[in-house]
């Protein structure tokens, strides 16, 4: 008997992509630059785990290291599943297809596209906590192509990996 | 709540980071130390939010203040200061 994933969880936070004006007018499917709230065909979001890198240095006749703390802090990859209805799914003002437009950001070459995401794992309520990566350094670095039949309805999972240089914890209001 | 927060009325970030969307549903992000190029703190509308949503903002997430209030603060800050 073919198993079946759990669909989307109801009590899912809120996940949002910024289709910024450059990629309006990098995409001819685009004509208007908004933040699009895609968390119905958000399965999971991960990542993005903070780290610093610490070099321990041991001088002779010292037992004690000394701690080089990096300035720079490292976040790991996000990582957004997305179950949707592949082709039909439409979402903002441009009735987007998520994964006709995943597809097209990921193979576009000629400017340089960022796609930073903003995510409430509270649910995106006023006064929860919000975390949005940065406007100019969120790329993608990962799309799986549609896997098909992974629920009982026929919806199709895809990942997508970003690569994000920074993220902004924030209040929403 | 104490005080009834008018919507239309400016308000400032005062604390951490507000995130909030812009008249073109573009969300963004307002740091407590963000300052315009008059070294002046930025004032926010915060039309789209009921009063009670504002108050819970200003007196229990201490995120915004009133402008008016924030400014008769750091009038105060400067006398004693």
């Amino acid at each position: 008997m073919a198993k079946t994933v759990n669909a989307v969880n109801a009590k899912r936070g809120k996940v949002e992509l910024v289709f910024d004006a450059a990629l309006v007018a990098a995409l001819a499917s685009l004509t208007t630059a908004e933040t699009i709230d895609i968390s119905s065909i958000v399965k999971n979001i991960s990542g993005g785990d903070l780290t610093r890198a610490v070099e321990k240095e041991y001088v002779i006749g010292d037992d004690e290291a000394i701690d080089d703390y990096d300035s720079k802090l490292v976040y790991s990859n996000l990582v957004i599943i997305l179950l949707y209805t592949n082709g039909k799914d439409s979402l903002g003002t441009d009735t987007v297809d998520i994964g006709t437009i995943l597809d097209e950001v990921a193979v576009y070459t000629t400017t340089d596209l960022t796609l930073p995401v903003i995510w409430s794992v509270a649910g995106g309520a006023v006064g929860d906590e919000e975390r949005a990566t940065g406007a100019s350094d969120t790329r993608i670095v990962g799309l799986t192509p549609p896997v098909g039949g992974v629920d009982s309805s026929g919806k199709v999972q895809r990942t997508l990996t970003l690569s994000v240089n920074s993220i902004t914890p924030a209040t929403v209001s | 709540m104490a005080k009834n927060y008018d919507p239309k009325a400016d308000y400032v970030v005062v604390s951490g980071t507000a995130s909030l969307k812009d008249e073109n549903h573009n969300r963004i992000v307002i740091k407590s130390g963000n300052v315009d190029a008059k070294g002046k703190k930025p004032r926010v509308k915060l039309t789209h939010l009921a009063s009670h949503e504002i108050a819970f903002l200003v007196e229990s997430k201490g995120l915004y203040m009133l402008a008016s209030d924030w400014e008769k603060s750091q009038k105060g800050v400067a006398a004693n200061g």
